[in-house]
């Protein structure tokens, strides 16, 4: 499952492997790759059930997750 | 166990904090203090950790910065090897030399444009067309250094603090409308002058001020409104007194000046810019329309009564 979230907030390549740091430790998630100019989180992950936990770290690092 | 100073390059924002805390929390390293703008972060932990800990700081990006005392804040060779990166054009000055190059690229071009301009249209025309030559060329280079400046704050304004906000605001304001307020004034006197220096400096000071909000672009208003008086004023003083000489020492003045800003904003983002790249087009467009500007005053405005030549 590869899924793109929008998020805001994030300004610099520090945002970028901040997140990706915290998102890479989530059981069941297979790859992070998150880009601060297009303002995009795109994970892989075995299946759909992580995505709450995925949003709840990134508003936790004080981001916003758009839907 | 005992308290370590390490000085880290690549710290911008509070990102930075972020993450600089988690790998030493991962590491079982207490952060005892930690200071984006300087880049020092202050660890308690045993000796065996520390080497692993930069190392992991280095892979996310934040290496620490060279002990030689040769670099320590406020030496000259710092400002050396900054310029010398630059002419190299080495990667981590990429924006700068890329500014560079525009600029030297822009310049000859304008000159060819403006002695062909010359030649053919404004020598056959204007009686006094010599003794402007030099206020011609001033204009180029004015206008090259003001864009210059102009693109290169905005390539890292987003990373730079109120305070420095202020300071660009009111610096590229101040030099533009002093540069523009003491060629025009010279030609087309003081009142002409002052509104052509308080124009430019106000369009330039408030566009670049404004990345810090209010206060920014006001310090740029203030400034061009200051500085377009000043130079039309200087220029109006010394009409016959090596006006033209003058005029290229503040020229000179207000490139190191510019040049200054431009390595202080470098060092306060360590390099790291923050805004969509200008293009060569816009760069040169820019150029031709504000030396174009001046360059037209001197030729059509209107005349004071105690004016050059």
């Amino acid at each position: 499952m590869e899924k793109i979230i929008n998020v805001t907030g994030m300004h610099c390549k520090s945002c970028e492997i901040l997140l990706d740091d915290v998102l890479s430790e989530i059981s069941g998630v297979q790859k992070v790759v998150t880009d601060h100019k297009k303002g995009t989180v795109v994970v892989s992950a075995s299946d759909d059930s992580v995505l709450p936990e995925i949003k709840r770290l990134i508003e936790n690092e004080g981001y916003k997750v758009i839907d | 166990m005992k308290e370590t100073k390490i000085e880290l390059n690549g710290m911008s924002c509070a990102s930075c904090e972020r993450l600089i805390r988690r790998v030493a929390e991962k590491n079982s390293i207490a952060v005892n203090s930690l200071d984006v703008k300087t880049g020092e972060v202050v660890v308690f932990c045993e000796s065996e950790k520390l080497e692993p800990f930069k190392k992991q700081l280095a892979d996310k990006g934040f290496t620490e910065k060279a002990s030689d005392p040769n670099f320590s804040r406020g030496d000259p060779k710092r400002v050396k090897k900054y310029i010398s990166s630059i002419l190299a054009a080495d990667s981590e000055v990429e924006t700068e030399s890329r500014l560079f190059n525009y600029s030297i690229a822009s310049t000859a071009i304008l000159f060819v444009i403006g002695g062909l301009v010359y030649s053919y249209l404004i020598a056959p025309t204007f009686q006094n067309a010599a003794a402007y030559l030099p206020l011609f060329i001033l204009a180029v280079l004015s206008s090259v250094i003001t864009v210059f400046s102009y693109y290169h704050m905005l390539s890292y304004r987003k990373n730079l603090s109120c305070m420095n906000g202020m300071m660009i605001g009111m610096t590229l304001g101040m030099i533009s409308g002093f540069l523009v307020g003491g060629i025009i004034g010279a030609t087309n006197g003081m009142f002409v002058g002052s509104v052509a220096g308080i124009f430019v400096g106000a369009v330039f000071g408030v566009n670049v001020g404004k990345c810090c909000g209010i206060m920014g672009a006001l310090e740029g208003l203030m400034a061009a409104l200051m500085a377009g008086v000043m130079g039309a004023m200087t220029s109006v003083m010394l009409i016959r007194d090596n006006l033209v000489l003058f005029l290229y020492i503040l020229f000179g003045i207000s490139s190191v000046i510019l040049g200054g800003l431009s390595y202080m904003m470098y060092r306060e983002s360590e390099g790291e810019p923050t805004q969509t790249k200008v293009n060569f087009g816009d760069f040169l467009i820019e150029a031709i329309l504000l030396a174009g500007f001046i360059i037209a005053i001197v030729l059509y405005g209107p005349r004071g009564t105690l004016i050059y030549p």
